[in-house]
């Protein structure tokens, strides 16, 4: 994991395209802003946890699907 | 069992593309929309990961006054312009009890481009386990 220290205001650019800012430190929290493309999703990964499994226990739980190249 | 029908495999206009994937499965991206007489529930079938495929139901069915705000990123995303409508459906696990639709992650596609979300809505009091009827 690459590790970068900030100060309040201060920012990173991921891949030319993404911003994010050190908005608010304070004892043991920080609030961060994110400049992104719209078709970049940003979500908080405790709930992005809780839908992936979601889905994974949706993809198991179904019956069969037709093999691939069965209209 | 009746099968499932979608058009032509080889038809691309029926193929939707997801840039992100689905959540959980960034390389799940492309996706076909399979239906079948006398069932409410479709099947989303992912053309880049053999087998794995997501039954989906159309959200009035779990929460008749279903209405999620989207917002204008997810707009922008799909290539929506204007009030251009988008089709939303609702992932939903078949258990012993029934199905149940997760109203917190709806998918969310663009008829016109074909394009194709996954949206995790901010709202908590949006159930994942809404029971459909």
């Amino acid at each position: 994991m690459l590790i970068l220290t900030r100060k309040r205001n201060e920012s990173v650019v991921v891949a030319n395209a993404i911003r994010i800012t050190v908005v608010e430190i304070s004892p043991g929290q920080v609030r961060l802003g994110f400049e992104a493309p719209a078709d970049v999703s940003i979500y908080r990964e405790e709930l992005y946890r809780v839908i992936a499994e979601a889905n994974r226990a949706a993809v198991e739980r179904r019956e069969p699907a037709p093999p691939a190249g069965d209209p | 069992m009746a099968r499932w029908l979608a058009a032509s495999e080889t038809d691309p206009s029926s193929i939707l593309w997801f840039e992100e994937g689905i959540v959980g499965v960034p390389r799940a991206r492309r996706f076909q929309l399979l239906e079948r007489a006398g069932s409410a529930v479709r099947l989303l079938r992912c053309l880049d990961i053999e087998g794995f495929a997501l039954p989906v139901v159309e959200p009035a069915r779990a929460d008749p006054d279903y209405r999620p705000r989207l917002g204008r990123r997810v707009r922008e995303a799909l290539g929506a312009e204007g009030n251009e409508p988008l089709v939303i459906l609702v992932v939903t696990v078949l258990g012993p009890e029934g199905p149940r639709a997760n109203l917190r992650a709806p998918i969310v596609i663009h008829p016109r481009t074909r394009r194709g979300v996954q949206v995790i809505l901010e709202d908590p009091s949006l159930p994942l386990d809404a029971p459909v009827r």
